[in-house]
């Protein structure tokens, strides 16, 4: 990980990184809001929330038979994705909130490693640093 | 003898099960993403909307084809086809519910219930009309019984309601004038579907030998139990852990439940399907949803299952009457429709105008259109209804053909004026 001073701007290139991408996809407005908690009970506070939409969601958008009237209800369906960078065992924590969840609100989810990341502050990459520091221990 | 006979009524069953086999079959294959895949493209979404694939392979299958549905098989698997009505019942019901009632907009409302008037007065004054030319042309084969009678004309006057929701063949640009256009479309014809369903459970009450009390006793009757199943579903689902398989279970038990009632009450099997779909729309619990989503995504499949079905029905009608519904159905279709939407819809003409014509809107048949037929037919196996479900297969086809040929017509006229439709 490349050296940066703590309390400044983001570092301008790209800086060597141990972290994860979290990607999960939660399906309604009911699966999202416990998934929500679970994030902040395991202190990944920072995360990008995107308004999404399932392919089936589209496919069916022009081709209705029978029930035509839907296309009066907002195009949303509540489905939400969530991005986040974070650290292996915020990940780990997270997967065990999750597997107490009910099966019917457990997300989507991917986690990949990632080479470097760009942009985010220096006081998120200590923190970052310091739970992957934390996890690496015996 | 009795060998022979045991070789007979194994041949039959055999017989329904590969009829049944193919048709749910055909059905399960338009669930596939191969499927969904070709929809994709305008032109396949435009003729599978129209029945133009569905049907033919009906009629390959059928007693024209290669005679493995027949129509003896179709009656043994009645039980089959009355779960599937109550299911497309159910299915338009889910509409009914009060946050999509209060986003319908007012010219909208308008729109579908003076469609469905006029339309509906239209097709009944041809069918008698129809009748009449029949019953004089054959002199020596007139309908007899006014029940016989009434059928055909409450038939053609439902089919004629309501147009087809495709949107995706129709190639709206993007923009504000494309949600307009596409909730006119869609939304309209829901609202329509919703009108035909009911419309259609009140005349299959009203028409019975029995007294009216008593029809109207069971006509209040099915609906109670319609509104019971629903409610009984809620707590069935209301345990958050129930997945798709316990799901879906409950949701063949409620239409097996539906499709009983409305055989034992002489209902209409759309009409109590759509009061339960109705019931569970306005219901609003985690588990509710979770059985909409199942019911909702089999809709494909359940539109190819009569699709089939009627291709299986279309022979044994009367040539003549076949005639005289198609033109009454295509007159209603491109003279009425169209008229009643440049009335109706004066108001939105400019801001639709330059992305459809507005009088193409309503030209393409609802599919719902067929499934009421083929209820009927299944239920009353006379040729009248066999004429019009053909005519319903052929105008189905013809009129999503003029849709096509209307909008490039319009879009060569605006072209050179600078508008790109």
């Amino acid at each position: 990980m490349g050296d940066f001073d703590v309390g400044t701007a983001p570092p301008a290139g790209p800086v060597e990184s141990a972290h994860r991408l979290l990607i999960l996809i939660a399906r309604n407005d009911e699966a999202f809001d416990p998934l929500v908690t679970g994030l902040l009970d395991v202190g990944i506070t920072g995360a990008t929330v995107i308004e999404s939409r399932g392919l089936g969601a589209i496919v069916r958008e022009d081709m209705p038979i029978f029930a035509g009237l839907a296309a009066l209800l907002p195009q949303t369906t509540g489905s939400k994705l969530i991005v986040a960078i974070t650290s292996a065992d915020r990940i780990a924590a997270l997967g065990r909130y999750l597997a107490e969840m009910r099966a019917d609100l457990r997300p989507i989810g991917a986690v990949l490693p990632l080479a470097s990341v760009l942009g985010l502050h220096p006081l998120e990459l200590t923190e970052l640093r310091s739970t992957n520091q934390r996890s690496e221990l015996p | 003898m009795i060998s022979l006979a045991l070789t007979s009524s194994f041949d039959d069953r055999f017989r329904v099960v590969v009829a049944v086999a193919l048709i749910v079959g055909l059905g399960a294959l338009s669930l596939t993403a191969t499927f969904a895949r070709f929809q994709r493209h305008r032109a396949f979404a435009l003729i599978s909307s129209a029945g133009g694939v569905a049907i033919p392979l009906g009629i390959l299958l059928g007693p024209l084809g290669l005679d493995l549905i027949t129509n003896d098989v179709l009656v043994s698997a009645r039980p089959l086809a009355m779960i599937a009505l109550t299911w497309v019942g159910v299915i338009v019901g889910l509409q009914a519910r009060r946050a999509i009632f209060a986003a319908v907009p007012k010219h909208l409302w308008r729109w579908a219930l003076v469609d469905a008037v006029i339309c509906g007065g239209f097709a009944a004054f041809a069918a008698i009309a129809s009748l009449m030319a029949h019953a004089w042309w054959h002199m020596s084969r007139p309908i007899a019984g006014l029940e016989a009678a009434v059928v055909p004309v409450v038939a053609l006057a439902i089919v004629t309601i309501g147009w087809s929701p495709e949107t995706r063949s129709l190639r709206l640009r993007v923009g504000y004038g494309v949600s307009r256009v596409r909730v006119l479309v869609q939304a309209g014809s829901g609202l329509a579907s919703l009108v035909a369903v009911v419309a259609l459970g009140i005349a299959a009450s009203g028409l019975g030998r029995e007294e009216l009390l008593q029809r109207v006793v069971e006509f209040s009757v099915a609906i109670v139990c319609a509104i019971g199943i629903a409610f009984g579903c809620r707590p069935l689902l209301s345990r958050h852990e129930r997945g798709q398989p316990e799901t879906t279970l409950v949701l063949l038990g409620a239409l097996a439940l539906l499709s009983g009632v409305a055989e034992m009450l002489d209902a209409a099997p759309l009409f109590v399907g759509g009061v339960c779909g109705a019931t569970l729309a306005n219901l609003g619990s985690p588990g509710i949803r979770n059985l909409e989503d199942t019911i909702r995504r089999a809709e494909p499949a359940l539109a190819v299952f009569f699709l089939v079905v009627a291709g299986a029905l279309m022979h044994g009608a009367d040539l003549l009457m076949t005639m005289l519904f198609v033109s009454s159905l295509l007159a209603i279709r491109f003279v009425v429709k169209p008229g009643v939407a440049l009335f109706v819809l004066r108001s939105e003409a400019s801001a639709l105008e330059t992305e459809l014509p507005l009088r193409s809107l309503p030209l393409r048949q609802a599919p719902i259109a067929v499934v009421v037929v083929v209820s009927l037919v299944l239920a009353s196996n006379s040729s009248t209804l066999r004429s019009l479900l053909i005519a319903t297969g052929i105008a189905g086809p013809i009129t999503a053909l003029a849709m096509v040929v209307l909008r490039r017509r319009t879009r060569r006229q605006l072209i050179p004026h600078g508008v790109t439709a």
